[in-house]
């Protein structure tokens, strides 16, 4: 064998198409979104833990939710923020700038979630500054990615 | 009573960003052939296989079944076992209840990751976030947070980070299987690309290929395969809720500190640096090796940095960690936590060659991260006493 | 074994073709809290650990066990995830009690099979290089199997037919099952062909649902329930890979994970010392097949031993009281469920599908194309 090898590659898509289920819990949140622009949560029975993303049980106490649902936000408060200088990151998620967000009523560290962030001047953007969502006036679906375009601070 | 497992076998392949010369199967028999030699043991001498990997990361399903023609598993006993960051040390505890429970002779724990067959975009990571939800842009966010926060609370500089990053980078030009191998300058390091500051470039974990094979044995036949068994003391899984990232930002104990305290204090580790003489984590950035090792109690609350200055944590140090140069260096994603129990085995075996720590190691422990922050930590021994 | 291991307490969901009102999770939480309920065990005090039974491919998400951590109990304790066959996650679990460091370990299965196609999946199981290209998947992999099969051996369309009818039949005695219904072998011979000679109503149907056990050992197990059903025996094995390296008519993996499992149980003649099995069979032939592979009959004998009603209720060893995988039973959940099945037969709990005094069952899980991987566990009342 004095035959230098030759290594090749055969290139491959893997296209899978999934149907998720919000189910009756997530499914409640998905309805008061697109429908009221309302952002709802469930509790704990025991422990009174609010649940967002709303869900079945309380992971700290393994019940089942309580039929208690609260609303929640919807101004925010920023925890954390950065600019997606990664390439390809901006396009992907619409935006510069992302934040993590703890919507009003929820307990920050367990509920926060990322956002995408609409500043005209983003020097500034400061940690723990008060933000509101701008809602998608059209073609709701209740999916927060989507039907929240960004949150922008609270003027004033 | 629990029963006794002991490592007698370790095999790793050369991690390399790319590996075009193999097709995933040849790579992970390169793994295999290594452990088993390491073994002084025949194939038909191993009574079961466990596999692991990333399960989405190359596009298959049921990896597994394919392995089997690079594991050597056809007609043995065996399974897939899959917990994201976490499976290279799962699959180490699956393969150590196996050889501890009676039922067989020796286990081969396989796992691999190569990295380069997955196209951009199309990593695993992806596809971790719940669709349902909110945004997630993955793990740089995050770390980079960590930094910031680690250095607000602690008055660490990115000095430090570029200190613990250099260890990293002499561990790894020691050892041959690493995939980094740099041989950075302290300007290299604060020169590389800022992606989220404080976390650089040089600071993440690389997208690796490689594969790492371990076989254990138990009590009755581990000393008459080896007269260096390595002992699998314990071990500890501590899982997590499924929430963003940036939810463990938290003031709730982290998964790290429970899998510690439980581990310690079953066996009867009260002072750290003392009672175990050598840690190999799952550190996916420079960052997470500061705060991890303080919430794994290597050192108090906030001396991480410190401990990095002094050179503690170096090979020649007191308490060496990662001596293999860790995850900043190599990183195939399923194996990675297996690689962390091989490279600790091999410490305690005094077979590390270039890299073996200057301290004697009779205790070591070795860790995994991942899933929605989850921590494995298994403690290795020289004797089981 | 070292030590002994009991079953301490089964749940189920109904398996149904679509659950479109629960999130994959959901279904696994269902069945824990049943669970949970009926044995009186508190989550943290009494369960130490939890293996389950899923696929990232078949959730749809990556480290898809992360959904189910705060529905196992598993928040700052150990979850770990078999990436096979439900039956999988019962051995494992057993190992992780007989190695001592458990003395009590949950198994939970969940799958939403509705969620995507799975001929999609199933094809990424064949290898890139190669047979993906072909375009194979599990049925079609199983077409070339039961065509080998029923060549080598005569067994004939009638014989596999009368699988399906006889689970169907079965189902009818089964609260949980999906599909449950009095056909003839002529409707079965009559469904549309999928892949030759494999029709519609020889294939397990789409199906939704969650099964969950505890195992305990000895002493904890006695505590808990005064019906424990005791594991004792177990065996795994894999076959080759390419479907071109075995012959597909006979299941070498099986025979071995057979033996193995009763060496260990001490049964020297199955089809006299087991009394009745819950086995995996995706499609009508494997039944047949695997009843060879199990040695309840001889090599190519699978066709005589449904011939003779050897496998109905009220036959000599009942297979599949429950109606099986053909009734509906999703991937993963399957071979937990058999195992549940299995169980509940142990305990005379089985209602009406009940097998009267059985004291010995065997529970059968499979994994991958042809049944590649294999897995047989002997329970004993
Ligand atoms: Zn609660």
């Amino acid at each position: 064998m004095t035959e230098k090898a030759e290594f090749m590659r055969l290139p491959a898509t893997v296209n899978l198409e999934y149907k998720y289920s919000t189910g009756r819990y997530l499914g409640r949140f998905y309805k008061e979104l697109r429908d009221n622009k309302r952002l709802v949560a469930n509790k704990c029975g025991k422990c009174g833990r609010v649940l967002f993303p709303p869900r079945i049980a309380c992971p700290d106490c393994m019940v089942r939710a309580s039929d208690e649902w609260v609303e929640v936000g919807p101004q925010a408060t920023l925890i954390f923020f950065y600019e997606l200088q990664i390439p390809g990151l901006a396009e992907r998620h619409a935006a510069n700038y992302l934040g993590v967000l703890a919507l009003d009523g929820t307990e920050a560290e367990l509920s926060c979630f990322e956002h995408r962030l609409m500043v005209d001047d983003p020097g500034k953007l400061r940690e723990g500054m008060r933000m509101e969502p701008v809602f998608n006036e059209e073609g709701r679906t209740g999916r927060i990615r989507d039907d929240i375009l960004g949150f922008k601070p609270i003027e004033g | 009573m629990a029963g006794r497992a002991a490592i007698v076998g370790v095999g790793q392949t050369y991690h390399r960003s790319k590996r075009p010369d193999v097709n995933q199967i040849e790579m992970i028999n390169e793994a295999v052939r290594a452990a088993l030699e390491d073994a002084q043991l025949t194939p038909k001498e191993i009574d079961c296989v466990l596999f692991g990997n990333m399960e989405q990361a190359e596009g298959s399903y049921l990896m597994d079944c394919w392995a089997t023609e690079g594991t050597g598993a056809y007609l043995k006993e065996g399974c897939k076992v899959h917990t994201g960051g976490t499976t290279g040390a799962s699959v180490a505890e699956a393969a150590a209840h196996h050889a501890a429970s009676g039922l067989f002779d020796t286990v081969l724990a396989v796992t691999y990751e190569k990295q380069d067959e997955t196209p951009a975009g199309m990593g695993p990571l992806a596809l971790v976030q719940d669709y349902l939800w909110a945004i997630h842009t993955g793990a740089f966010g995050w770390f980079a947070r960590m930094g910031r926060k680690y250095m607000l609370e602690t008055g660490c500089q990115e000095e430090h980070a570029a200190i613990t990053r250099l260890k990293s980078d002499r561990c790894a030009c020691k050892n041959p299987h690493a995939h980094l191998r740099l041989n950075l300058t302290m300007q290299d390091v604060l020169n590389s690309r800022m992606l989220l500051y404080p976390l650089r470039l040089l600071y993440m974990c690389p997208t690796t290929a490689g594969a790492c094979a371990l076989v254990f044995a138990s009590e009755e036949r581990a000393p008459k395969i080896t007269k260096k068994p390595v002992w699998v003391k314990d071990w500890e899984t501590v899982h997590y809720e499924m929430v963003g990232y940036e939810a463990y930002f938290t003031s709730r104990m982290t998964s790290m500190e429970t899998a510690a305290n439980r581990i310690y204090h079953r066996n009867g580790i009260t002072n750290v640096r003392r009672d175990i003489q050598c840690a190999e984590i799952y550190e996916p950035s420079t960052w997470s090796e500061l705060q991890f090792s303080e919430w794994f109690h290597f050192c108090e609350k906030g001396e991480a940095w410190r401990m990095a200055e002094k050179g503690v944590s170096d090979l020649e140090g007191e308490f060496p960690i990662n001596p293999s140069g860790g995850v900043v260096c190599t990183n195939p994603i399923g194996c990675t936590a297996m690689v962390r129990v091989a490279e600790a085995a091999l410490q305690i075996r005094g077979d590390a060659g270039e890299h073996q720590v200057t301290r004697d190691v009779k205790r070591a422990v070795a860790t995994g991260f991942g899933g929605s922050f989850w921590t494995e930590m298994l403690l290795l021994q020289r004797s089981w006493d | 074994m070292n030590q002994r291991v009991a079953i301490v307490g089964v749940a189920q969901t109904r398996y149904q073709s679509s659950r479109d009102d629960a999130r994959v999770f959901e279904l696994t939480f269902e069945v824990v809290e049943r669970l949970l309920d009926e044995t009186g065990l508190s989550i943290w005090k009494d369960i130490n650990a939890v293996v389950s039974s899923g696929d990232d491919y078949v959730d749809g998400k990556g480290i898809s066990n992360d959904q189910i951590t705060e529905v196992v109990g598993a928040q700052y304790r150990a979850e770990h995830k078999v990436a096979a066959d439900g039956a999988f996650a019962v051995r494992y679990a057993l190992l992780q009690v007989l190695s001592g460091h458990h003395d009590a370990v949950m198994v939970t299965a969940h799958c939403k099979e509705s969620m995507i196609d799975q001929n999609l999946i199933n094809n990424l199981a064949f290898d890139p290089l190669y047979q993906r290209y072909l375009g194979f998947d599990l049925v079609s992999a199983a077409a070339l199997q039961a065509q080998r099969y029923m060549h080598k051996y005569g067994i004939t369309p009638e014989q596999c037919a009368k699988v399906v009818v006889k689970s169907l039949k079965n189902a009818k005695n089964n609260p949980y099952a999906q599909v449950a219904q009095d056909i003839t072998i002529e409707e079965v011979l009559r469904s549309p062909l999928l892949a030759d000679p494999i029709r519609t109503l020889d294939c397990k149907p789409v199906s939704d649902g969650a099964c969950a056990l505890i195992l305990a050992s000895e002493q904890k197990a006695k505590r808990i329930t005064d019906k424990p059903v005791w594991i004792k025996g177990i065996g795994s094995c894999y076959d080759a890979f390419y479907l071109g390296d075995r012959d597909l008519a006979d299941c070498d993996s099986l025979v071995v994970a057979a033996q193995r499992a009763y060496k260990m149980a001490g049964i020297n003649n199955p089809r006299n010392e087991i009394d009745v099995a819950e086995i995996s069979g995706e499609f009508s032939y494997q039944e047949l097949l695997w009843y060879e592979g199990l040695g309840l009959c001889g090599r190519g004998e699978g066709g005589k031993l449904i011939d003779q009603g050897v496998t109905k209720m009220g036959g000599e060893l009942p297979v599949n009281p429950s109606g099986g995988l053909l009734s509906g039973c999703p991937h993963h959940v399957a071979g937990v469920a058999r195992v549940a099945e299995v169980a509940l037969q142990m305990r005379g709990e089985a209602g009406a599908r009940q097998v009267p005094g059985a004291k010995t069952g065997l529970a059968h899980g499979i994994t991958g194309p042809c049944g590649q991987l294999q897995c047989v566990i002997i329970l004993g009342s």
